[in-house]
């Protein structure tokens, strides 16, 4: 049992356990912090810079990121302050403007007040990829499958397939294209075809993988388009969600054949 | 041999010191990179030949030393009991060289080095202002030792703070004596040394690590390499001590992290441990105090970031060479996720010293807060670039105006860049600041590893803030939103400004990115990576309105807003710049005033460069 310790967040004292992340302690207390790289079956990556918030200690302050700041005792958060916003809607402009094509990002952006921005974007109508890493985390950590890695470095940096071949060890789970907040990850027919007849419809599905289901193999054996987590998922995300989109394609391209 | 007593030290510095006198001259030439690259090699085998012809080999010592520091001057020859040193040194001087003063014993004034300024020609090494104004600790052997050598550096007393540390001091004592020597990091951050070693120390856990931060990539510093290269075993006997006191014995170790570009340093610092390994300072049972320690190289692959601890380590497991969140410090869990005591270079080449003359002797130089001397590499336009060593309460004007010697050809300074890509640059007006790590940090730049860029009149601060910038994009590791989105953000915004494209608002953008970076991004390359545009701001804005308002280039750098007149006054018609146009632009009939054609001119400044009178203005 971890020691138990005190914080403030927002002029709020609220108890935690020692070190733990300060954004399981905010969306436990309701405190809305956001995030474009954060997910709770992956190790946070703490990289898009959204949820900074700001730290103080007496005199002394500093901007953390919520997703991995392990809180101390007496350590005083305050998540909404002036320059707090300006820091994260300023990381929110530059995400924007490197996709202003890209649906969600539009719809978060506006969500916290930002709809234009002043970075142009760096490939005409815009790049498809906010370099969040959720992709690269869930098939590295959660499903083991490393069929996905960041390259280069600095602007030219982006999520590839190794050596940008067909991956080998891909499952076509579809845990990165379900978790990508743009639609960098997509899933081909054809090629899921491939890795579909590669490995067999029995495998752990997406939802299994992310700990959405609890059931550990997909009770559909695959064809798990319409299973009632699916339905629940549709709940949440809602019809217009990149993952079902490509699903469809999938499906009707899969019938079709 | 392998050394098993603190005693045997004593009579290897003895024995090497009797081998020594049959000698009557040493002569040591200089092997740092610069004067290799300025031909120091044919300068060797030359001499190597004339010494064998002449039957000198017995008396005369010849020995390849590190970099002796005077590097606008290479190659250097220093000869030694004589205290004299040759610039600039030809294959041809050689015999004369030999002949007049190492067999005559008289000094050849016209090979001496003469002070540009002045006209002042120093017969004596020791007299040179550019050393006599320094105050040499850690480069104090540098021109007078093998670094090949492990006896070298034993008679001179290597290795005694070692022996100290390990027979006549506890791990604790050690640490207390860093703390109280005020030692602080030399890679940039100048956190206190001693601390960080107790809570290495402290942090609990059987495999520990020390680790030496050779991955030094500020473009124009070069004093880590340098000290590796003339001194190694410095280097190593600070490591050991190191591993003693926080406990980073076998089963941990040692790594120094050495960029791949230093393949001199690299071979010089790969040689010092396989002797140390050779005479038991490195190893099992060290000089018989139970203590075993060894060092490991790891070569870098060339990335600015790993100079950044916690990217250094990733780099070193065979990740890529990413940072990570320093919420939990290198120190509690760094490499393999164990506690490691990570130092730069210099930092470790300062802990022998501290063990063996004690901490109050260290405080005699520097200020309270920042003790100790420190090395610069001074380089840009300046009249005697190369490293210096001076304590850090010397003002920023004595190290450039007085040891520097100012701006060359009668130029004007107009400002000063210390702290490498990610520091500021200070105007004239600033120049009084102390080299301390505080005060540089409140004027907006910071001490970095110590590289001083010198810039004079002719430059543009917006085209050095756009260069720096475009070091950084370039370098960024691309993780973190505000480092890569912001460093190509300010790079488009100040090359516009360079264009003449920019409006007034964009300073106001550049500011509020450079705030957006200093607190959102995820290491110090990307806080820091601002500095070089937020002080370029401050001090000296009016350049940046008439590049945006004027449409002008007051330095006469930014090519899109120069545009290349014929001073009529001035011309004399005598056809230089038309011979050297490439495109035509310039024209005009012999002893006629000359025009230029900005249609077809290219702005390849050949004409202004040709002209003798002056006559061509931008």
């Amino acid at each position: 049992m971890a020691d138990r310790i005190e914080i403030t967040i927002n002029e709020w004292r609220v108890k935690a356990d020692n070190r733990e992340p300060l954004i399981n302690v905010c969306r436990r207390e309701g405190i809305d912090v956001p995030t474009l790289c954060h997910h709770d079956r992956i190790k946070p990556y703490g990289v898009c810079r959204v949820c900074m918030v700001k730290v103080s200690w007496g005199r002394k302050s500093k901007y953390v990121t919520a997703c991995n700041y392990p809180v101390e005792n007496d350590d005083v958060i305050d998540t909404e302050s002036r320059d707090v916003m300006s820091l994260r809607k300023m990381s929110i402009e530059a995400l924007l403007g490197r996709c202003p094509n890209e649906q969600e990002i539009v719809k978060f952006a506006a969500s916290h007040g930002v709809t234009s921005s002043r970075f142009p974007p760096h490939k005409p109508g815009g790049d498809d990829c906010i370099l969040c890493g959720l992709c690269v985390g869930v098939c590295n950590e959660v499903v083991g499958a490393k069929a996905l890695g960041f390259m280069e470095r600095g602007p030219e940096r982006e999520v590839v397939t190794p050596f940008m071949e067909f991956p080998e060890s891909c499952i076509a789970c579809g845990a990165c294209s379900a978790l990508c907040p743009t639609t960098k990850m997509t899933m081909e027919h054809q090629k899921t075809e491939i890795l579909k007849s590669r490995h067999g419809d029995i495998r752990p599905c997406r939802y299994a993988l992310m700990g959405l289901y609890p059931g550990g193999i997909c009770a559909n054996n695959y064809r798990c388009h319409a299973c009632d987590v699916d339905q629940k998922y549709r709940e949440i995300a809602g019809d217009e969600h990149p993952i079902f989109i490509a699903r469809t394609e999938i499906t009707d391209g899969g019938e079709a054949a | 041999m392998k050394l098993t007593s603190p005693t045997q030290l004593d009579q290897v510095a003895r024995d090497f010191r009797a081998s020594l006198e049959g000698y009557k001259t040493t002569i040591s030439l200089c092997g740092g990179t610069n004067c290799t690259a300025c031909g120091c090699n044919e300068v060797l085998e030359v001499l190597k030949t004339e010494l064998e012809a002449r039957n000198l080999t017995y008396t005369v010592r010849l020995i390849v030393t590190g970099c002796q520091g005077l590097c606008s001057e290479a190659p250097l020859i220093s000869i030694n009991p004589d205290d004299v040193l040759y610039c600039n040194v030809e294959p041809g001087w050689i015999k004369r060289i030999v002949s007049d003063t190492v067999i005559e014993g008289k000094t050849i004034p016209d090979y001496c080095f003469t002070d540009p300024v002045n006209g002042t020609t120093y017969e004596k090494f020791s007299e040179i202002p550019f050393f006599s104004d320094q105050t040499r600790v850690l480069l104090a052997n540098s021109p007078h030792i093998d670094p090949s050598d492990i006896r070298d550096y034993i008679s001179v007393g290597g290795y005694r703070a070692l022996a100290k540390a390990l027979f006549e001091m506890e791990p604790g004592e050690i640490v207390d004596e860093i703390s109280a020597s005020g030692l602080r990091g030399r890679g940039g951050g100048g956190f206190p040394t001693g601390r960080k070693w107790a809570s290495g120390a402290k942090a609990p856990g059987d495999h520990k690590w020390v680790i030496c931060n050779a991955d030094e990539g500020n473009p124009g510093a070069y004093m880590d390499g340098s000290l590796l290269e003339s001194n190694p075993h410095l280097i190593i006997e600070g490591m050991i001590i190191g591993a003693k006191a926080v406990g980073a014995g076998a089963p941990g170790g040692g790594y120094i992290y050495v960029r791949n570009e230093y393949p001199l340093a690299l071979s010089r610092i790969s040689e010092a441990i396989n002797e140390a390994r050779r005479w038991g300072l490195l190893g099992n049972d060290i000089l018989g105090s139970g203590l075993s320690f060894d060092i490991r190289i790891n070569r870098g692959g060339g990335a600015f970031v790993c100079g950044e601890s916690t990217a250094l380590m990733a780099s070193l497991e065979g990740k890529p060479g990413e940072p990570r969140p320093k919420y939990v410090h290198t120190v509690e869990k760094g490499y393999h996720n164990e506690p490691s005591v990570l130092n730069n270079v210099e930092t470790w080449a300062n802990v022998p010293g501290i063990i063996l003359d004690g901490a109050q002797k260290y405080r005699e130089h520097g200020t309270d807060a920042s003790p100790g001397t420190k090395i610069f590499s001074l380089v840009g336009k300046v009249r005697h670039t190369g490293l210096v060593e001076i304590p850090m309460d010397r003002s920023v004007r004595s190290l450039v105006e007085g040891i520097g010697g100012g701006a060359p050809e009668g130029k004007k300074l107009k400002a000063v860049q210390t702290g490498g890509p990610s520091g500021g640059c200070l105007p004239v007006s600033q120049l009084d600041l102390q080299l301390d790590f505080d005060v540089l940090n409140e004027a907006g730049s910071m001490m970095g590893a110590g590289g001083i860029i010198v810039m004079d009149e002719d430059t543009c601060m917006v085209d050095i803030a756009l260069h720096f910038i475009r070091f950084n994009t370039d370098e960024s590791c691309g993780k973190c939103t505000p480092c890569r989105e912001g460093l190509q953000e300010m790079e488009r915004v100040l090359t516009h400004i360079t264009e003449g494209k920019a409006e007034m608002d964009d300073l106001g953008h550049l500011e509020e990115l450079g705030q957006w970076m200093i607190g959102g991004c995820l290491c110090a390359l990307g806080a820091t990576a601002p500095h070089p545009v937020l002080s370029t701001i401050k001090y000296f804005r009016d350049e940046y309105e008439t590049h945006i308002k004027g449409h002008k280039c007051p330095g006469g750098v930014c090519r899109e807003l120069i545009e290349y007149s014929v001073i009529e006054a001035n011309c004399t018609g005598c056809g230089d710049c038309v011979t050297v146009c490439p495109t035509g632009a310039v024209s005009g009939l012999p002893d006629k005033v000359h025009k230029i054609d900005m249609l077809l001119c290219t702005k390849c400044d050949e004409c202004y460069k040709a002209c003798k009178f002056e006559a061509i203005g931008k």
